[in-house]
């Protein structure tokens, strides 16, 4: 797949924040009510 | 640490947007320290219905400013709103304004905010890093009003 332009983007806070949440449902346009927390 | 890739169509360009998902607990926050230096901009999350969550964004804020390479855009975001908060929309957006970044209020789960914070900052990088192809047209994209309307306050 072409594309111009890569940039890299990282998201931080606090555990249970619902960071993994976001990146999920903007990326891939799901919500998951049962994720557990991320880790590493 | 996982990723996420989204393509934008932003100025006519097609911008390939990697997302770094970082786990929050503490035994991993040195982990995540080396992870800022490789990032082209940052988002700080916290949970609107979490005070404490909020309490430490100035640790995160801290740690990006340390980390990061000099002038990296960061953009707040405060989650969850469609819950019962306990920190104010108020409250939020003045500490992102002593921070002099921006303030979105997202909701995961309603999908509320979080494309146009991602297409906000993936905006300041892309002015940042390329201001010659980027600078002019983006500021005509929007009128500027409607670009702080993010957190709607």
């Amino acid at each position: 797949m072409q594309f111009d332009e890569k940039i890299q983007l990282i998201i931080v806070g606090e555990s249970t924040v619902g960071k993994t949440s976001l990146l999920y449902k903007y990326s891939e346009g799901f919500f998951n009510e049962k994720h557990l927390a991320t880790v590493g | 640490m996982e990723f996420f890739s989204k393509d934008e169509i932003i100025n006519n360009k097609k911008v390939r947007i990697k997302l770094w998902d970082t786990a929050g607990q503490e035994q991993y926050k040195a982990l995540t320290k080396n992870f800022f230096r490789n990032s082209d901009g940052i988002l700080i999350t916290f949970d609107v219905t979490n005070r404490k969550t909020f309490d430490k964004v100035a640790y995160w804020m801290d740690s990006s400013v340390q980390n990061a390479e000099k002038g990296v855009p960061i953009i707040l975001l405060g989650n969850k709103i469609d819950l019962n908060r306990q920190v104010s929309t108020e409250e939020a957006k003045k500490l992102a304004d002593s921070y002099n970044i921006k303030y979105y209020e997202t909701s995961a789960k309603n999908n509320i905010g979080i494309g146009e914070a991602i297409k906000d900052i993936t905006k300041q990088v892309l002015i940042k890093e390329k201001p010659n192809e980027f600078k002019i047209s983006l500021i005509d994209d929007k009128p500027e009003t409607e670009q702080d309307s993010g957190c709607k306050c």
